[in-house]
């Protein structure tokens, strides 16, 4: 019988040329595979952009109002001594245009202006509001403020935040920080102070805070966690593979087909999840390549996790209770629900050792500071994804395969 | 002119196969010709498939111990796992192992096309050649699978096994779980797959029926070959060379049984029915007219005579059934 020719040595499909188109051919195999399962595809392509989108409209329809809610106590007419001229004075000429300019900020809505020289108990009755949540800080006049302004000295005004979401106490203080800098800026004052620290890295007026703070564990989760389960079936569920084997192909070249199709539909995921970011509004003080990046690190960590749940596990069952094993690990040393900085030392071992723990201040990193994608978070992401590659090829060496 | 002997495909030459302290494969020995096709016979758990595993390479070396070869190479080096691999063909029991069924069945040629290194330009034309040989109706070759009958994806199955022209086809239970009329026809594509491409072929079963088109078989029991030779051989050995004695008589019980048994000259006795026996004796042609007056004489009405040879099928069980007395008598 004559011999076949084959791409290589006649009948002799070996070597390193023979093994790299049957991987190439492998990933149109794999594309295939994916083509026909529209359910999964949707699930891959569709929802992760759906998600973000959904999360930025709950963003801009929740309670967390752009708008911060002050009652101004002021204590600017009291009576003022001051030590170096002995001069006693009760100067309240800026209270109320400060008061007005407050309450033409269009971020901030005025509830009440109290008087204390004029109402004893103006504090009792604000702290009375804060309390009923009724509004989102006080802001007190001190007594010297008028004086100071007019020696040119900066001034200081003091605020109390609702503190009960920690999230939202620095964007309070920084959208009184803003009213107090242009009422100084209209005027020619020296700049006053609120009394919190102002963070640097803030994210500007026209672009919605809570929603960026949010996204960076958001992001995060939805990149590892849809490639997570999008590639813990594709090596236990392909019933032909024991067969396939029985071919010159081998496991390691059926796995490496597998990582390059899910590293490119991964591309896609990628591209998906950040339009559907930058067309919902992320501030994104970086480069929208480098965030690119990130997503891209985030998932391949996913996806080399999901390959190794799916190289060990015997059956469907066993990979899917995996999976349930690791997102919930996954999530729970994520940083959502404690610091991880707070965390046992043990335990903050485990967090390192996946991908969240990295992912998050990477995104954060980009996004609200502007630094590269070059860092030590995207070398732990690698060497986490590195780790979980070499683990899915020792299981699926180590899985018994006949027919 | 002279004719040149023909070469071995497969040569097992005193193979154990343990897994720990448990020996599952004794002492078998065998040799498969190229252009043969080879049954192998045994009941469930008898060790078939275990010989099988270890001629495609699945029973790693440290597991067995004899002299195997496939097409010439030994499969306990693993630098010849691929190339045996490249040269013999698999079609397992169940379909869904050998196809995607989410994929049509040219996507599955091109798939394991692609395993052997066929170039996408040549797919079509084996697929056409392999399909149309099983009949494999043309509307369906670019639709899943999933959406085949049971046939027509058995078929499918054993064209894959084909695709990359294989010297040699292990088949495991070709005819499990199909129709009893599509069986022939399975059996009868194997048969002319063999003739027009000349390809050796083992066909693990426990299906008899497959023997009508093996030219070899080989019987496995508890691990061990009891035979390996043509079943025209395998029949000639039975007593008469396979020429059996078929009485009919009502009431036929235990007692009457047994008394035949002893009779002079029966080797065997089987049961054919409820009120019929196969008599296996000595020069049948001679005797058998001696045996039934016999019979006659110490009452039996007998209703029924009649002289034929032994089917493969009948050959079996007995050869199964001596062996299994064997074991009683050693017990």
């Amino acid at each position: 019988m004559k011999e076949r020719q084959f791409f290589g040595k006649p009948g002799k499909p070996t070597g390193f040329l023979a093994s790299l188109l049957r991987i190439l051919k492998g990933v149109r195999k794999e594309f295939k595979l994916v083509r026909t399962d529209i359910p999964n595809l949707l699930l891959a392509l569709v929802v992760p952009p759906l998600i973000i989108i959904l999360f930025s409209s709950l963003m801009t329809f929740s309670s967390t109002a752009p708008i911060v809610r002050i009652t101004v106590v002021s204590y600017d007419s009291n009576t003022f001594f001051d030590t170096n001229s002995s001069v006693i004075t009760t100067n309240d000429n800026y209270t109320l245009p400060l008061v007005g300019a407050i309450n033409n900020t269009p971020s901030i809505k005025l509830v009440a202006y109290i008087n204390a020289s004029e109402d004893p108990y103006a504090m009792d009755v604000a702290y009375n509001q804060l309390l009923h949540g009724n509004i989102d800080a006080i802001l007190v006049i001190p007594v010297e403020f008028s004086e100071f302004l007019d020696q040119g000295l900066p001034a200081m005004l003091e605020s109390v935040p609702n503190t009960q979401e920690l999230l939202k106490v620095q964007a309070i203080l920084n959208k009184i920080q803003e009213a107090a800098d242009k009422f100084a800026q209209d005027n020619n004052f020296t700049p006053f102070y609120v009394d919190e620290v102002h963070q640097e890295y803030t994210i500007p007026a026209h672009f919605n805070g809570d929603f960026n703070s949010n996204m960076n564990l958001v992001l995060p989760f939805v990149m590892a966690g849809i490639t997570l389960v999008l590639t813990i079936l594709v090596v236990v569920q392909e019933k032909p593979v024991p067969r396939l084997l029985l071919t010159p192909t081998n496991k390691a070249e059926i796995l490496v087909s597998k990582y390059i199709a899910y590293t490119v539909i991964l591309l896609v995921q990628s591209t998906a999840v950040l339009a559907a970011s930058l067309g919902s509004g992320l501030f994104i003080r970086g480069r929208a390549i480098d965030l690119w990046g990130a997503l891209m690190a985030i998932g391949f960590s996913g996806v080399s996790i999901g390959m190794f749940i799916s190289s060990l596990a015997k059956t469907k069952t066993e990979a899917n209770q995996l999976f349930f094993a690791f997102f919930i690990i996954l999530f729970l040393v994520s940083g959502i629900f404690v610091p991880i900085e707070g965390m046992p030392v043990p335990i903050r071992a485990i967090a390192y050792a996946f991908p969240l723990a990295h992912g998050a201040p990477l995104i954060d990193s980009i996004t609200t500071k502007g630094l590269p994608l070059a860092s030590t978070e995207l070398l732990s992401l690698g060497l986490i994804s590195v780790a979980f590659v070499v683990l899915s090829f020792i299981a699926i060496a180590r899985r018994k395969v006949e027919v | 002119m002279t004719s040149t002997a023909p070469e071995p495909s497969i040569v097992v030459d005193h193979l154990d196969v343990s897994f720990g302290k448990k020996k599952v494969i004794s002492d078998v020995s065998f040799k498969i010709y190229k252009g043969e096709i080879n049954g192998f016979l045994g009941i469930s758990g008898a060790g078939k498939t275990t010989i099988i595993k270890v001629l495609t390479c699945q029973i790693p070396a440290k597991h067995w111990t004899g002299t195997v070869r496939v097409e010439g190479l030994d499969p306990a080096k693993p630098k010849n796992i691929q190339a045996i691999l490249s040269k013999l063909g698999y079609v397992p029991q169940l379909e869904e192992l050998n196809l995607y069924y989410e994929l049509s069945p040219l996507d599955n040629v091109k798939v394991f096309a692609a395993a052997y290194g066929i170039p996408d330009s040549k797919v079509f034309e084996l697929a056409e050649k392999y399909f149309t040989i099983l009949d494999i109706p043309k509307d369906t070759w670019r639709h899943k699978v999933e959406t085949m009958s049971g046939g027509e994806k058995k078929r499918v199955s054993i064209a894959i096994g084909l695709i990359h022209d294989p010297r040699l086809l292990f088949l495991d239970e070709p005819t499990t779980g199909v129709d009893a009329s599509k069986r022939y026809d399975i059996l009868n594509y194997l048969k002319k797959i063999n003739r027009q491409l000349g390809t050796t072929m083992v066909i693990i079963t426990h299906d008899l029926e497959a023997a009508l088109i093996c030219d070899t078989v080989s019987i496995i029991r508890l691990g061990k070959l009891l035979e390996h030779d043509t079943p025209l051989n395998l029949i000639q050995s039975l007593p008469s060379q396979g020429n059996i004695l078929k009485i009919t008589t009502p009431g036929l019980d235990n007692r009457v049984f047994r008394a035949m048994t002893k009779e002079p000259g029966v080797k065997h006795v089987m049961r054919a029915g409820n009120d019929t026996v196969e008599i296996f004796m000595e020069d049948v042609e001679h005797a058998s007219a001696g045996l039934l007056e016999r019979l006659v004489a110490n009452g039996l009405a007998i209703t029924e005579v009649t002289r034929e040879r032994a089917s493969f099928r009948r050959y079996f069980q007995l050869r199964i059934q001596i062996e299994d007395e064997k074991e009683e008598g050693r017990k």
